[in-house]
């Protein structure tokens, strides 16, 4: 017996472990990766798994269950591995969505291929449980404790190891199980041996990197003759390549003056998952070398106030860092959230000018939050999305970018000396999109009288200072001609879209947002999505306009969740609720409004635990800044705290009036839903001084207690129709599942439009409704 | 009743047929569609390009160049629909419409010399080479570049001179230079210095400009005797634009 519940520990350890890996390989494969796709598609696996063991009851008496487990756990290590080899081998392009149909079928085989490994891990833990009913509270914890460690593997796994093998990791973890499970001896041999194979290749020295699309931005460097990888580093923070380009090296310099006529030196390609690029320029040594500097728009704050000492907010490839040696700043911190870059780039040979000093570069805070409970004051404080995007690990635009939130503006602003200067670099979009943004803040945060907007064919610099800039009018002035660069801001008898953004007429300013094509809400902690800038009127907007992609008011990686949506929506009809319907609708013999209840508690509870996980899961990215972390913690406390739950709601459902005692727990969850929402916003502002470790253990405390009264609706509901008709339990999964399946996805447009308080607070709202329906499932089961 | 109603029938297949049969088959019929398809959207677009439609020349050098030949294979069958096309090695052959759109915003005559950064699948220089007295075209990837100059004498296209190597310096025989037009088919996060010293003055270099990798804007930056200006015209996504040191 107790084999048994090893076998589940493992099986559920592996599962999650595959999905948090999923989650760190599809960033690096795939153009756009939103972690409510990969909840999406592990809900779907789970709930295909449900429809599938509907059709096996009668073979469930028969067959040999010890056997049975182990080909299941046989076949999650196989497909693991298989299914993402196999996703692999489409050139996804998410920005054909936009006018082809290829896309959509990749994106379906996606959710066929990438749902099949946790079918399996369902089929496991399900069989378990229906083979051993007496001990179904012992195989459930067993599920729990496996998942929550599972969390912590996928951390371990990804920090120590190269991606691709995590996930064969991730796959050993499935055959160690099958050992454990399979009656057979020459199984047990076949498994061992299998899993000794694949121990040596997780160990071995040379690193396997799965191959991407060849729309990614490495991929398609590498296209480039006598292009290589130098150096990679991995870990569950981001993979980071530095590749050189021997024929045709790279030249990034945005913002560059059209009148510079000299060259810009050598780089090296600084590339995140594959994505986010940025340069690492190299030199002979010679001041010339640096002399491009003086000819961006970057360069302008260095010039007003010489001999700073400097804060920069984000690394990059260290090219901000040279910026501000090349002006001889007298002290420069950065902040960067990836410690591991740090190291990265210092390991580099400095055969050209090492990109920072020690005796320049302080200690590093890990956050930019950090900030908010420092005394420190700077003379400029420079922000640059250009050349050291402080979100570059995140990975998505939709993903949160807490350093452009107004909070972190109006820390900025606390931390500048009198007299200093805050300066944003950003890409100059037409129309503008997130300069907008940034502008609004600053308008909110700096004085109208001290602040300055100008732009380079490429970029825009926003500059704020303290006090009015008019001493310094004279020589901004003769740095934009001397380079052709425009000042935007002030701009007299002239009008454009920053100085109707400064108007004084707030009525005035509001309809100029109201009507902008794109989103200009101010970002903040509680929607902290400063690259987003979609409107959920997009829809209606293009339809308007001949749904023509040029004219498609919405970034890519958006558009993408849109599709998954919809994708979700396809695959739980096909695989979730058509199976079940001719084996099952016809026996549903309720009353219309019993029926109707049915179908909205279960609709309601799944909804609500999958939109709470996800939102606190964008909270946690925001609070530690690291996608695979936050995915890790938010999960795994879900699971094991709703487990909990689950486990003591039976006793709950045992207790009489059960009606009173079912409202009473809704009221609790509800309430405790409110105090975490509370909690999680305001442990923002004070997480970053909380000693290491300490962050985390808050958040697992905070969350665990929610949780736990999340695991109790659905056993609640599932005792409750199980004695009219264990067919009602069937529906009552299926329901679940495919709600679920959508509802990860949702979430996270939820969270992007409307935020994290409000998206929490509706899906504390379901669950009150579906507080108020359980009253109505007693008459079904009646 | 019934006999109107068959008449109309008949009248409307009639009428469809008729339509059809103005057109020629195959890939000329299905190019003029296409060449509608673009008028319609150059004039959807005039907002931000300030043309209502498109040179007849551009149109006429349209016509004379088979999207179809310039295709993958596998592809041909939507050679002819207003849409990007994969061509291998991450990269596209672009759409129609922003063809014909940076044609027309080079304005170029027929005795000028144009340079082309960016060859890809050949498409974009054919139909410059139908316009212009002589096109340079340069492409970073080796089989992209060898591939389309297979294709550019095929076509027999004697005026198109192609070149596998790094655009960044502009062409690289400065006896060609200077030149009328220069066209960019690749994004860059700066308009390269080398470019505009190629460039006559009077002369238009129409680019992508934007972050790498993302989207971009077309830009027309036209060379006077002051110095530049430049005109930002609608976003578009191309390849990243490389280039090389000169050693």
């Amino acid at each position: 017996m107790n084999r048994l519940f090893l076998f589940v520990f493992g099986i559920s350890c592996a599962g999650l472990t595959y999905e948090i890996v999923l989650f760190r390989l599809l960033a690096i494969v795939q153009e756009s990766s939103v972690i409510g796709v990969i909840i999406s598609l592990a809900l779907l696996g789970f709930g295909y798994s449900g429809s599938f063991l509907s059709y096996l009851k009668k073979f469930h008496d028969k067959a040999d269950p010890f056997s049975f487990l182990a080909y299941n756990s046989l076949l999650f290590s196989i497909s693991s591995v298989l299914s993402f080899l196999l996703v692999t081998t489409f050139d996804y392009n998410p920005n054909e969505l936009l006018w082809g149909w290829r896309p959509l079928l990749y994106l379906f085989l996606y959710f066929c291929a990438l749902s099949l490994p946790f079918f399996f891990v369902s089929n496991c833990i399900n069989l378990a449980m229906v083979f051993r009913p007496e001990q179904l509270h012992r195989v459930y914890f067993s599920d729990l404790v496996g998942a929550g460690l599972g969390g912590l593997c996928a951390f371990v796994f990804l920090e120590i190891l190269a991606p691709g093998k995590a996930l064969a990791a991730a796959s050993l973890l499935g055959v160690l199980s099958f050992v454990v499970i399979t009656p057979l001896n020459l199984g047990k041999l076949l498994g061992a041996f299998s899993g000794f194979l694949v121990f040596l290749f997780v160990i071995s020295p040379k690193d396997w990197s799965p191959s991407s699309t060849s729309y990614k931005p490495l991929a398609k460097a590498m296209f480039v003759p006598e292009t290589r990888v130098l150096a990679e580093s991995s870990s569950a923070y981001a993979q980071i390549s530095l590749v050189e380009s021997a024929r045709i090296p790279f030249r990034y310099a945005p913002g560059l003056s059209l009148y510079f006529e000299g060259v810009v030196p050598k780089q090296w390609g600084l590339f995140i998952n594959g994505g986010t690029f940025f340069a690492v320029t190299q030199g002979s040594g010679g001041e010339e070398d640096w002399q491009y500097f003086e000819h961006t728009p970057e360069s302008l704050p260095y010039k007003l106030r010489e001999k700073a000492k400097v804060l920069q907010v984000g690394l990059g490839g260290g090219d901000l860092v040279r910026l501000a040696r090349f002006h001889n700043v007298t002290s420069l911190t950065v902040v960067e959230r990836n410690r591991k870059l740090f190291d990265f780039l210092g390991s580099l040979e400095p055969a050209f000018m090492p990109p920072f000093g020690e005796e320049m570069l302080h200690s590093p805070p890990d956050s930019p939050l950090s900030l908010m409970g420092s005394e420190a004051s700077y003379d400029i404080i420079h922000l640059s999305d250009t050349l050291g995007s402080p979100s570059a690990f995140l990975g998505s635009q939709n993903d949160s970018q807490e350093a452009f939130t107004l909070e972190m503006f109006q820390t900025y602003r606390e931390r500048l000396a009198p007299g200093g200067l805050f300066a944003i670099s950003l890409w100059n979009h037409f129309p503008a999109k997130e300069s907008l943004k940034a502008w609004r803040m600053i308008l909110d945060t700096f004085p109208r009288d001290s602040s300055l907007v100008i732009e380079s064919l490429q970029t825009v610099l926003i500059l704020a200072g303290t006090s009015p800039l008019r001493e310094e009018e004279q020589r901004i002035e003769s740095f934009c001609n001397r380079n052709a660069f425009r000042v935007l801001y002030p701009l007299e008898g002239a009008s454009n879209v920053y100085t109707l953004l400064a108007q004084e007429n707030e009525e005035a300013v509001h309809e100029f947002v109201e009507a902008y094509p794109f989103d200009l809400t101010v970002p903040n902690f509680d929607s902290p999505h400063f690259l987003n800038s979609s409107k959920l009127s997009f829809f209606g907007d293009w339809v308007r306009k001949g749904m023509n992609p040029r004219f498609f008011p919405v970034e890519a990686d958006y558009f993408h969740l849109w599709a998954s949506l919809f994708m979700a929506a396809i695959c739980s009809i096909l695989f979730i609720l058509l199976p079940l319907w001719p084996l099952s609708h016809a026996r549903l013999k309720a009353s219309p409004g019993s029926l109707l209840a049915f179908a909205i508690y279960f609709s309601a509870i799944g909804f609500s635990f999958i939109v709470i996980e996800i939102a606190v899961i964008e909270k946690l990215k925001l609070l530690l800044g690291q996608s695979v972390l936050a995915v890790s913690i938010g999960i795994s406390s879900f699971l094991v705290g709703g487990g909990l739950g689950a486990l003591g709601a039976k006793k709950l459902a045992s207790k009489e009036p059960a009606t009173v005692w079912g409202l009473g727990l809704f009221t609790v969850l509800c309430a405790y839903g409110g105090v975490l929402c509370f909690a999680l916003s305001a442990l923002a502002r004070v997480a970053p001084s909380f000693p290491p470790g300490v962050d985390l253990l808050a958040i697992v405390g905070l969350i665990v207690p929610l949780a736990f009264l999340m695991g109790f609706p659905f056993v609640l509901g599932i005792q409750r129709i199980a004695e009219a008709s264990s067919h009602y339990v069937s529906w009552a999964w299926a329901i679940n599942g495919s709600v679920s399946v959508l509802s990860s996805i949702l979430a996270q447009i939820g969270t992007l439009h409307f935020g994290f308080t409000v998206t929490f607070s509706a899906a504390l709202t379901v669950y009150f409704i579906a507080g108020c329906v359980l009253p109505i499932l007693r008459k079904i089961s009646s | 009743m019934t006999k109107p109603l068959i008449l109309l029938i008949y009248i409307s297949f009639a009428l469809v047929a008729a339509d059809k049969g103005a057109r020629p088959l195959g890939w000329e019929g299905e190019l003029m569609d296409l060449i509608d398809t673009i008028r319609q959207e150059a004039r959807l677009t005039s907002y931000s390009t300030g043309r209502g439609d498109f040179a007849e020349s551009t149109y006429a050098a349209l016509r004379k160049t088979p999207r179809h030949l310039f295709v993958p294979p596998a592809l041909r069958a939507l050679a002819y629909f207003d849409q990007p096309l994969p061509i291998g090695y991450g990269q596209t052959i672009s759409q129609p419409y922003i063809v014909a759109l940076m044609t027309d915003l080079l304005e170029v005559k027929a005795y000028d010399r144009v340079l082309e950064i960016g060859t890809g699948s050949g498409y974009q220089a054919a139909v410059l080479s139908h316009l212009a007295k002589e096109v340079y075209t340069i492409e970073i990837i080796d089989k992209l570049g060898e591939a389309a100059q297979k294709r550019f004498e095929d076509a027999g296209l004697k005026n198109v001179l192609g070149k596998v190597g790094d655009g960044y310096y502009g062409w690289p025989d400065k006896s060609k230079a200077p030149f009328d037009g220069i066209l960019v088919t690749a994004a860059a996060s700066h308009i390269p210095p080398p470019l505009l010293k190629q460039l006559k003055v009077g002369g238009r270099l129409v680019i992508p400009v934007g972050p790498p990798f993302q989207t971009q804007y077309l830009t027309v930056v036209t060379k006077t005797e002051k110095g530049v200006e430049t005109k930002r015209i609608l976003p578009v996504q191309f390849v990243p634009f490389t280039g090389a040191i000169n050693e």
